[in-house]
């Protein structure tokens, strides 16, 4: 005589036998899994339209509070080294670091506009997980900590993963406002940790 | 030699495809039956499974080798099968309500329900709502423990255990119901 738990345990079995073909459906599965391993993480679409999107912003920026481009033996050494921070020729495949680094983040200091007036300096760090972009941490910064810099140390985030940093907004130094943007795109190894994947 | 599935992880971690689809033909049965189950609809369910693998290979590098993989993939196919309910209790997609399952075959004989007895049981499971349904469900479709259905559904065990013990109570009080207060069985 069976028990109730086996009763149920039997209904639940025989009304879900399953016909179909574990073949087929690997065959559907290893498909789409080739092209993904296959494609380099920092050449996904959300990375490119990001630091597509802020080169744009960049050069929007600079031509903007540059009506007169100077001739090129005119240009100090470090403004061509914040021109080319934002340089399609440099949009780069990740860094590599490890959780506890520092990353430089080089940043470019504009005049302001319209786009940045009154936004706070924040530094922002995207995670790209499952081809999307989750904001994974954001702080504001402060004035003394790039006053006198070319660039902000960050720390690196624990988690292993693409991520992007973004550092953008306005800051008032002496009544002068100043508008910084910066972009870098970064690759965290290290140990693994247990992500919960699905939080529906 | 009987390679351990954390093994297999590893080699999946590191990419061979063969460790992939030996992990894929593990889970693929259980899978397809809960996923039916929840969505009562064949096609969704192989679609909802394709999804939940392929989610769960995507994300290997975040699983930690040493936990059980049943379960992190189970509360992905539940995810992937109840939304696709959602969608088709929404309209948005065809609902074949009560769909009977054209692959089952009786043979009462070798059986100790009838085919009476099962449909009476299926029918009362049915009418149990999500709550009480999803941790029978996981108990005996996939063969998870009770801690093990608290993580997935994200509840405290102790309410595993209560749900797992009313879902039986109404199973029994319905099935009584239905043959005239005949069915008198302990848990």
């Amino acid at each position: 005589m069976k028990t109730f738990e086996e009763k149920i345990e039997q209904t639940l079995q025989e009304n879900s036998e399953w016909s179909g073909s574990a073949d087929a459906l690997w065959g559907k599965i290893s498909s789409q899994l080739q092209p993904e391993t296959a494609k380099r993480p920092w050449k996904r679409k959300p990375f490119l339209f990001g630091a597509a999107a802020t080169v744009v912003l960049a050069f929007m920026l600079h031509t903007m509070f540059t009506p007169v481009p100077l001739p090129p033996s005119t240009l100090e050494p470090t403004e061509m080294l914040r021109m080319q921070t934002f340089s399609i020729a440099m949009l780069p495949e990740p860094e590599v670091y490890h959780p506890g680094e520092q990353v430089k983040l080089a940043f470019g200091a504009y005049p302001p506009s319209e786009w940045a007036e009154n936004q706070e300096l924040r530094l922002a760090i995207w995670k790209e997980v499952k081809e999307e972009q989750i904001l994974a941490g954001e702080r504001m910064v402060h004035e003394e900590e790039i006053l006198g810099q070319s660039s902000l140390s960050v720390q690196i985030p624990v988690e292993p993963g693409l991520y992007r940093l973004v550092l953008e907004g306005t800051f008032i130094h002496e009544g002068q406002t100043t508008a910084v943007l910066a972009e870098k795109t970064i690759l965290v190894e290290g140990e693994k940790s247990d992500e919960i994947i699905e939080n529906d | 030699m009987q390679i351990t599935e954390q093994e297999l992880i590893r080699r999946a971690k590191q990419g061979h495809e063969d460790a992939l689809e030996q992990i894929f033909r593990g889970h693929v049965d259980s899978a397809i039956r809960l996923a039916y189950l929840i969505t009562r609809n064949w096609a969704t369910a192989e679609d909802a499974v394709q999804e939940a693998f392929l989610q769960a290979f995507r994300s290997l590098d975040s699983f930690q080798d040493e936990r059980p993989f049943k379960p992190w993939f189970t509360k992905i196919v539940v995810n992937k099968a109840k939304r696709t309910k959602d969608r088709l209790d929404r309209g948005h997609l065809p609902y074949e309500v009560e769909e009977p399952n054209p692959h089952r075959g009786y043979a009462p004989e070798e059986h100790a329900l009838d085919k009476e007895g099962i449909d009476t049981l299926f029918h009362a499971i049915n009418e149990l709502d999500d709550n009480h349904r999803l941790p029978l469900l996981l108990k005996y479709i996939s063969g998870l423990t009770e801690a093990q259905i608290a993580e997935t559904l994200s509840i405290p065990g102790s309410r595993v255990k209560s749900r797992l013990y009313v879902a039986r109570q109404r199973l029994k009080k319905h099935i009584a119901a239905l043959e005239g207060g005949g069915q008198n069985e302990d848990v």
